[in-house]
């Protein structure tokens, strides 16, 4: 392992009962890199998370924290983390979860830098059972950065925000990112991936289906698709190069393509009455169903 | 706004000794706090057993204090120890269990909490209200004006109560971490009440019944203060056993507890 590589996934299988949800992952974050983590529920994606928060163990393969084991708490003491689905203590007051949060880090933020930097300092004497849904996920976020954390792991961290919050906490990614922190968040929200990551990887049936850039993964499956009326034999076109996939839907053809311009020249040459002609660009959400569509 | 210096992350993964033990002295204080703070808790817990303890233990039962000194301390004792089991027993079982449904237990386990922080909050928090609510006890009783306690029994009765939670804060730990939110505060008020009226805290129980006063924490609680106090009439238990008993008991919930939580979370 290298230094600069904060924490990993070695060939990575994870069982619960006869399910298997993570099967051979492999999965690095870099130093100051934010990865983005996408798939559909079921996916994998929460159980990556817990096996770097040493909530669970491997059945196979090598999780590394900060250079050594996720259940060692001194490796914890590197991270800050926001979960699905957590109710914080209840009677509490926002000001005081926070500085509840602090005393677990050596070298933490004082509480008053931790609200100014998530937007709380307005909630601070409220009791947290009494905030809204997105009040409570922006005070979970002020827990996960109190201790300035190396590696920050954030499930699904604004779901329930409105616009205002949302890009609030997503300007205070950007800034700790910048700061050199490194940030793995799950998302099903795509353009939150096109918004804040380096790396898109994207998990299906626990299996990594596609790794890179925001632009890579989109040119990855994304292709384009060509869309037009053709009397064309849909199998003779699925031999030709750079096309993927062709397919018929009553009469309207559609081939999937890596390779558009090529493509399009060949029939148009070969089929003088082609009509109704459509060429689309995938954004990463076409993408993404894309890549969960061919694993499943 | 913040500046970038003070948002860089921190390297130091090591922890000084003296940060550790503030980490599990505010987890303490806020667990403390918070519960003081819920009325649902706080009023039965804490304002409940003196008021009670002043009506059963003194003015209903004046006649046969009047006729036997040692009844008023045996009295007295009892409510004490019944007001030091419910904070321990519903504050640590009622609240384990709904944070374990709710995902917080996963939260602290995965923050760095220091280990055993969370349950050890649970337990101080359950002492520092025995503490509080048998000084009510005392209070009141003195100004009642029927026990015959000196100043050392009644110190040595606070401290032995204080402590004395422990084996009911045990047992709660076992029911919070085997059973749900919504399960955790019937099951324990299964053993709440039966173990207030069958441990002969307040009066001697019928002939079969007295035999199973055996099977109650509570018993051995009571028979520890009653014989460090020296209310030999009512001594049916050797000091001693009493206390062996009472580690055992804590002990052994405490154990299954930890086993099961860390199984579990």
């Amino acid at each position: 392992m290298t230094a600069s590589i904060v924490a990993s996934l070695d060939v990575v299988t994870r069982r619960y009962g006869n399910t298997v949800a993570l099967d051979g992952v492999s999965l690095d974050i870099a130093r100051g890199e934010l990865v983005a983590l996408l798939g559909p529920n079921g996916a994998g994606k929460t159980t990556a998370i817990s096996l770097w928060l040493g909530l669970a163990h491997a059945d196979a393969g090598r999780v590394t924290l900060l250079g050594g084991s996720p259940f060692d708490v001194a490796q914890r003491r590197g991270i800050g983390v926001m979960m699905q689905d957590v109710t914080l203590t209840h009677g509490m007051r926002v000001h005081e979860l926070i500085e509840q949060a602090a005393s677990y880090y050596p070298d933490p933020l004082s509480v008053a830098d931790a609200m100014a930097m998530t937007s709380t300092a307005g909630l601070a004497s409220k009791v947290y059972d009494k905030l809204s849904g997105g009040q409570k996920r922006q005070v979970q976020f002020a827990l996960a950065v109190v201790g300035r954390p190396s590696v920050l792991f954030l499930d699904e961290p604004t779901v329930g925000l409105d616009v205002q919050a949302r890009e609030s906490l997503w300007s205070a990614i950007r800034k700790l990112r910048k700061a050199g922190c490194s940030i793995l968040l799950t998302t099903h929200y795509l353009e939150e991936a096109e918004a804040l990551a380096d790396r898109v990887v994207v998990l299906a049936r626990g299996r990594v289906v596609a790794s890179g850039s925001v632009n890579e993964v989109r040119s990855i499956v994304s292709r384009r698709k060509i869309r037009c009326d053709s009397a064309l034999d849909e199998r003779e076109l699925s031999q030709w190069p750079g096309v993927i996939k062709a397919t018929r839907d009553e009469g309207r053809l559609t081939l999937v393509t890596a390779d558009a311009e090529a493509v399009l020249r060949r029939l148009l040459a070969s089929d003088e009455r082609l009509a109704n002609l459509e060429v689309q660009q995938a954004g990463l959400a076409e993408a993404f169903v894309e890549l969960t569509k061919e694993a499943a | 706004m913040m500046n970038t210096a003070t948002i860089t992350p921190a390297v130091a993964l090591h922890m000084p000794f003296a940060r550790v033990l503030r980490a599990y002295l505010t987890d303490a204080k806020f667990e403390a706090l918070r519960m003081l703070r819920a009325p649902a808790f706080a009023i039965p817990f804490l304002l409940i057993p003196a008021p009670l303890y002043l009506l059963f233990g003194v003015v209903i039962a004046a006649d046969g204090i009047s006729k036997n000194p040692q009844v008023g301390n045996y009295l007295f004792i009892g409510f004490s120890v019944m007001a030091v089991m419910g904070p321990a027993l519903f504050g640590v079982g009622s609240t384990l269990a709904p944070e374990r449904d709710q995902g917080l237990t996963r939260l602290k386990r995965a923050q760095p909490q220091p280990a055993g922080s969370y349950l050890i909050a649970k337990l101080l928090m359950a002492m520092f209200f025995a503490l509080v609510v048998t000084g009510m006890m005392i209070i009141a009783a003195v100004l009642a004006g029927k026990i015959t306690l000196g100043a050392g029994d009644m110190a040595a009765l606070a401290a032995i109560l204080t402590v004395g939670a422990l084996p009911f804060c045990a047992i709660g730990l076992c029911i919070g971490a085997y059973f749900s939110g919504s399960a955790a505060p019937g099951i324990t008020n299964l053993i709440y009440m039966p173990m207030i009226y069958l441990s002969g805290l307040f009066f001697p129980l019928p002939g079969f019944l007295q035999k199973f006063v055996v099977i109650w924490p509570a018993f051995y609680l009571q028979q520890l203060v009653v014989a460090v106090t020296g209310n030999t009439q009512f001594q049916f238990f050797p000091l001693l056993s009493a206390l062996t008993v009472l580690v055992s008991v804590t002990v052994l919930f405490g154990g299954l507890a930890i086993r099961r939580l860390a199984r579990v979370g």
